[in-house]
Formats: C-alpha cells, sequence, structure tokens
C-alpha cells in the first residue's frame, strides 16, 4: 500500500518540481503576450497577374490582439513584396492599419521592394456580411489595383512587380484568438487578364489550434477548429 | 474487494499521470511562448523573404535566361567571389524575369526590369510619396535611386479621402534597402549591413 500511493505521488512531486524549474514566471499582464504571426494560408498552382474573393464571410468574433482575413499577391522571388486586400480586427493596435473597435474593417496594404508599407483602412464591415476582394495589375505596368466590393480603393506604384504567387491569407498573433476564415470563390487573373479559378491550390498550415479544410479546395479558404471541417 | 481495490489504485495513478501529463504540456506551452522568436508584428504579414520557385544556376546561366544585363557588384562585402547562390526566374505570361544573387555577408541583390510604361524616376518618387516619405530619393554613379534604412520614419502625411484612414508609411526594422536603376534594369540591395555600405557596394555595380 506505501508503495502505492507513492507511486500515485511521486510523479505528482516531479512535476510540481519540473514546472517549478522549467516554466517561466508568469508574465504581467498583457493583451498581447508572447504575440506571433500565426498564419493559415492557401495557394494556387499557377501564379496570377491578381487574386480575388467574390465572396469573403465576415467573422466578428471576441478578439484581443488580431484577427485577419485576406487575399493577396506576393512576389516569388523573396523580396518581401505584395498586395492584399480583407477584413481585419485590430484591438490592441498591433497592427499598423489602425486600432478597431468592435466590428472588422475592410483593408488594403502593400509593401514595396525597398521595404515600405502603407495600409488604407475603410469602413466597418458587419459580422456574417460577404465582400469581394481584388488585387490586380491587369495592365502589367506595375500599378495596382486593391478594390473592396468592386471599387478600387487605392493604385499603389509597385515598381516592377506585376505578376506573383496568388494567396488566401487567416491570420492571428495570439492563439486565444480566433482564426477562423472563410474565403470563397478564390480566383487568380491569368496571363489574358481573365479571372480563373484555382488550380493545384495547396495549403500552409502554421496554426496549430485551427486546420485547413482541403475538402473545400481549390476554390474556398475554410478554416476550423481541430476537428472535422 | 480486491479487485476493486486495484481499480481504485489504477485510477488513482492513471489521474496523477494524467495530472503530470497536463502540468507538462502547460510549461512546455508556456516555455515556447516566452521564447517565441521576434518577428514584424506591425503588418499584416503575406510577402516572404524567402524564394518560391525559380531556379539555382550559375551567373552564365542566369544571363542565357534573363533578356536584361546582370549587374553585379564588387564590393567586399559582395562580388563574384562571395557569391553563396544565384536564381533565376524564367520569363513567361505568368512569371516575371528576375535573377535574385545572394553573398556570404547577407547582402541579397535582386534585379528585375522595368515593364512597358514606368519611368523608374517618377515611380521611387511615387513609392516615397505613398510612403509617406520614407528614406531619401537621390542618385548613385548618376542613376537614380532611394535608400531606406530599417530605422526610417514617415516625413509627410499620406493623404486620401475623406472615408479611409491610411497609414504612414513603415519600414522594415530588420533591414537596410538601396534601390536604383542602371539602364532598364532595377537592382535591390537588402542587407542588414549600414546604409553606407550598402550604398558603397550600389557604387561598385557594373
Amino acid at each position: 500500500m506505501t508503495r502505492t500511493r507513492a507511486s500515485v505521488f511521486t510523479p505528482l512531486i516531479l512535476a510540481v518540481f519540473l514546472i517549478g524549474v522549467v516554466a517561466p514566471q508568469p508574465a504581467l499582464a498583457a493583451p498581447c503576450t508572447g504575440a506571433q504571426i500565426i498564419h493559415l494560408q492557401a495557394v494556387p498552382g499557377t501564379n496570377g497577374r491578381g487574386a480575388r474573393s467574390t465572396s469573403m464571410v465576415t467573422f466578428n468574433a471576441a478578439v484581443t490582439c488580431a484577427h485577419i482575413s485576406s487575399i493577396g499577391d506576393r512576389s516569388t522571388s523573396g523580396n518581401g513584396v505584395f498586395t492584399e486586400a480583407g477584413w481585419l480586427e485590430n484591438p490592441a493596435g498591433l497592427i499598423i492599419c489602425g486600432t478597431t473597435s468592435g466590428v472588422p474593417k475592410w483593408f488594403v496594404f502593400w509593401v514595396v521592394a525597398s521595404g515600405a508599407a502603407t495600409c488604407v483602412t475603410g469602413s466597418n464591415v458587419g459580422a456574417g456580411s460577404t465582400h469581394s476582394y481584388a488585387v490586380r495589375d491587369n495592365e502589367q505596368d506595375g500599378i495596382w489595383n486593391l478594390v473592396f466590393d468592386n471599387v478600387t480603393q487605392a493604385t499603389p506604384n509597385m515598381g516592377t512587380f506585376v505578376t506573383g504567387q496568388p494567396i488566401a491569407n487567416g491570420e492571428r498573433r495570439v492563439s486565444s484568438d480566433p482564426g477562423i476564415v472563410d474565403i470563397k470563390g478564390l480566383q487568380r487573373m491569368d496571363s489574358t487578364a481573365s479571372w480563373v479559378s484555382w488550380t493545384n491550390t495547396s495549403g500552409i498550415d502554421n496554426d496549430p489550434g485551427f486546420l485547413i479544410c482541403t475538402t473545400k479546395f481549390p476554390t474556398e479558404l475554410l478554416t476550423a477548429v481541430m476537428g472535422p471541417c | 474487494m480486491l479487485s476493486t481495490h486495484g481499480h481504485t489504485e489504477r485510477a488513482r495513478l492513471a489521474v496523477a499521470i494524467g495530472v503530470c501529463a497536463a502540468l507538462a504540456v502547460l510549461g512546455i506551452s508556456s516555455l515556447r511562448a516566452e521564447h517565441a522568436p521576434q518577428q514584424s508584428m506591425g503588418l499584416p504579414d503575406i510577402g516572404t523573404d524567402q524564394p518560391i520557385g525559380g531556379q539555382v544556376v550559375t551567373l552564365d546561366q542566369a544571363a542565357g535566361v534573363v533578356p536584361f544585363s546582370i549587374y553585379r557588384p564588387q564590393d567586399p562585402v559582395a562580388s563574384d567571389s562571395t557569391i553563396s547562390r544565384v536564381m533565376v526566374w524564367t520569363p513567361g505570361p505568368d512569371s516575371q524575369a528576375t535573377v535574385r544573387m545572394e553573398y556570404g555577408s547577407g547582402v541579397v541583390v535582386t534585379l528585375t526590369q522595368w515593364p512597358a510604361g514606368q519611368d523608374p524616376e517618377v515611380s521611387y518618387e511615387t513609392q516615397w510619396k505613398q510612403a509617406g516619405g520614407l528614406g531619401t530619393l537621390t542618385t548613385v554613379n548618376g542613376h537614380p535611386a532611394w535608400l531606406l534604412p530599417g530605422n526610417a520614419t514617415a516625413t509627410a502625411p499620406v493623404t486620401g479621402s475623406a472615408d479611409v484612414t491610411i497609414s504612414s508609411g513603415v519600414a522594415d526594422p530588420t533591414i537596410n534597402t538601396v534601390e536604383l536603376t542602371i539602364g532598364s534594369v532595377d537592382i535591390l540591395i537588402k542587407g542588414r549591413l549600414s546604409i553606407d555600405e550598402l550604398v558603397r557596394t550600389a557604387g561598385t555595380l557594373g
């Protein structure tokens, strides 16, 4: 009996010791302690002169740090260049697009080759509503159109960037924030400046708390908490 | 009775092991959060500094693929003798001709061609304005250039329509950049070296 009690309590004592030695002291309360960029993304197998979602669902869950749903087009040469459009919640002001309060706002964003980043943030988008978002350079002149609900919101000069890898993106900064996105009607602009559905879509999942519902590929990026999609 | 007692002991043991496992997982999770790598938290982030696709080639092979001159620096921090990798992207309907040269110092030089209709000098000025006046527009050996140190701050407001908010431009704090144009070729020099070293390097392009 004594041996049995020892076998029960010894691991507990060891565990308490282990936690005391290994675990860091709790940080002071801060909304975004331990923030890191966590992605759930999908990309097609072919580059494009633009990317579009004809119907991106807006979610308005309780967000502490940041929650982003977007589409974009990024340079493949590793120079960091991209254009992006979508909605975000940014209650802690962690991201340069301005602090949001309550419901999400639409935004468009771009980074040019020098590394300079600029964000344009617009009006609220209501929970449950769906909107279209696009980035495109159909003229192939380096001047991109960043579009929300079929209205061009910014025309950044992107220098020599005219085509790249389309991408659908779900993003958060802490694992306690929501990570769900539902980006439907994924299209890329092909070499004839026509919108075509994605093919050979693959996922990039750096989010341990959510998974990509690959059954929705190639035209939709839907994420879900671990479990059935 | 013995059997029941045995079940009770096993149940206690199972609970204890479960508690230990949970505590250990909590401890490890906390540790990971504490030591997460520092990233640029302030940006929506779908860009990448890692090449996607492209082929690893020699300089000679790259010259046979792209329709422009491959201007190369000859500076102690970036020269033909210190190239660690050359990559090329073939021009095509969905691909942009690009050469990327990586050097032992960490400097990366990327060459692309200006599209028809773009004037490099005008483009730099427009990009500079759209980013809130970040960095300095200048020339290097008479070629138009934009110098952008990572610690640059916006010098001018960015304005737009009344119903939107436009952030001041933000530089990437992790890197310094010199971008210049020779002929129709845009040359991007990025590195963690000082901006002066990158400008010196740009001055050796040929």
